[in-house]
């Protein structure tokens, strides 16, 4: 397999082998993103498709370091989009399941204002983040972002579903209390 | 706080996290070999763990099979008894509520699988024409009468068909959405990638192929034939009922295509 060095010098001599080579490479993590956040086959391999086509159209002149958070933020983006389209659909997807997690728990107390925009939320988000331990991190990361279920989740860490829940809620907890302390609620 | 700003903000957050948890997370499954399987050895003086782990205290622990989630790449799967009934065209995604997968004709590979898509053929268009369902498969020389095969599974136009993509899907879903199958039809140049040799191989009509299962309720697997490489994923489609899909479709290496039904 091509390293991302050689993927990307594909691309700057506009080779078309160089969407070959990151489609295999990097096609199974980005379809797993957009199928968890579409939870549609052919919606998910559309996104991916597409994710293809702007990597092309904007590499060059980028020239991305790590080539795939670049694919993989650009999968999400795709997805979230083609998500937020869908609105005949059943909202049924894992990614749907962990976006509730976060919004009950981010819901301002009764009787208080939130006055936050993505742009703060995601600075904030970041700074959390910088705070966990790498396993946390990981966790809600793969949690919230790439949209595995719990189940997968379990799966891969090897344990029961509920001790990947009550890990999830503890760091859930923990964003919280964050909020509270930066005083996003008053 | 909305669910949209709460997902615009998670979407912002820096690459070196999503690239930090972009592997499998082996740190955490390392460290449950490197504390249990010593203490295996020592408690039971195991010598083959194929024969053992079944029966350890802490292969409860997993519920990786019970749960029906994505199996470790390391877990054995039961096989397929003999003489596992035909398979059923009215089956339900019930198949894997049970944990993972019953009783049938498939051997699945847990995880993803290793190659998605093989080389292109055709140029990237900035605007690829549209052309309908009836021209894309008469380039493709095929038929796809899936809902002949799955009644309760019925075709849906893609909007994004084009003779200008390297790869075309051709979706069909159940009236309630709980099941998916997408056909991806390609007429890629380089051959694909015989599966391994470790992998579990399913039999079908003369050929062996290797189907994965990268996420609970999910199927793939990929075969080439007569110039044209086809990619057959499900979503909530029972293994029955893909196994009845890849015997339809997937012809042995030297017979002429066989004339199908229509749509």
């Amino acid at each position: 397999m091509l390293t991302d060095e050689e993927i990307i010098a594909l691309f700057f001599a506009r080779r078309e082998q160089a969407i070959g080579e990151t489609s295999k490479k990097y096609g199974p993590g980005c379809q797993r993103i957009a199928q968890n956040i579409l939870n549609n086959t052919s919606d998910a391999e559309e996104s991916v498709n597409d994710t293809w086509l702007a990597a092309w159209n904007t590499i060059p002149p980028q020239r991305p370091d790590p080539l795939r958070a670049y694919l993989f933020r650009i999968v999400h983006n795709l997805s979230i989009a083609r998500y937020r389209k869908n609105t005949a659909r059943k909202r049924d997807s894992s990614y749907d399941a962990a976006l509730d997690e976060l919004e009950n728990c981010l819901a301002a107390p009764d009787g208080v204002e939130e006055a936050l925009d993505a742009q703060a939320l995601t600075a904030l988000l970041n700074r959390y983040l910088t705070g966990l331990d790498r396993d946390s991190r990981v966790l809600f990361v793969r949690r919230y972002w790439y949209g595995d279920s719990v189940n997968e989740l379990a799966g891969r860490l090897g344990v029961k579903p509920n001790t990947v829940s009550v890990r999830l809620g503890r760091l859930r907890e923990k964003l919280r209390k964050e909020l509270l302390k930066e005083g996003i609620f008053v | 706080m909305n669910r949209e700003t709460i997902s615009d903000a998670l979407g912002g957050i820096d690459a070196k996290y999503i690239e930090e948890a972009a592997d499998e997370p082996a740190r955490a499954r390392g460290r449950w070999s490197r504390t249990l399987l010593p203490l295996a050895a020592c408690a039971a003086l195991i010598v083959t763990a194929a024969l053992t782990l079944p029966s350890l205290p802490w292969a409860a622990e997993s519920d990786c099979a019970a749960a029906g989630s994505s199996l470790d790449q390391n877990t054995q799967l039961p096989h397929p008894e003999a003489g596992s009934p035909a398979p059923d065209s009215d089956s339900t995604p019930g198949d894997w509520a049970e944990g993972g997968l019953k009783d049938g004709p498939l051997q699945i590979n847990p995880g993803p699988q290793p190659d998605w898509a093989v080389g292109l053929e055709q140029s990237l268009s900035p605007e690829p024409a549209p052309v309908d369902r009836a021209a894309l498969l008469a380039c493709y020389g095929v038929e796809l009468p899936v809902p002949e095969l799955l009644p309760q599974l019925h075709p849906v136009d893609s909007p994004s068909w084009s003779l200008d993509r390297a790869i075309n899907f051709f979706p069909f879903v159940s009236a309630d959405g709980t099941q998916q199958l997408s056909i991806g039809l390609s007429k890629a140049s380089a051959p694909m990638e015989p599966p391994q040799a470790d992998l579990r191989l399913t039999p079908v009509n003369g050929r062996a192929l290797a189907v994965f299962s990268p996420a609970a309720g999910r199927l793939y697997t990929q075969w080439e034939q007569q110039g044209l490489h086809w990619y057959l994923s499900g979503d909530g489609v029972s293994p029955q009922d893909f196994y009845t899909i890849l015997t339809h479709f997937v012809q042995s290496e030297d017979t002429q295509p066989s004339s199908t039904k229509g749509e």
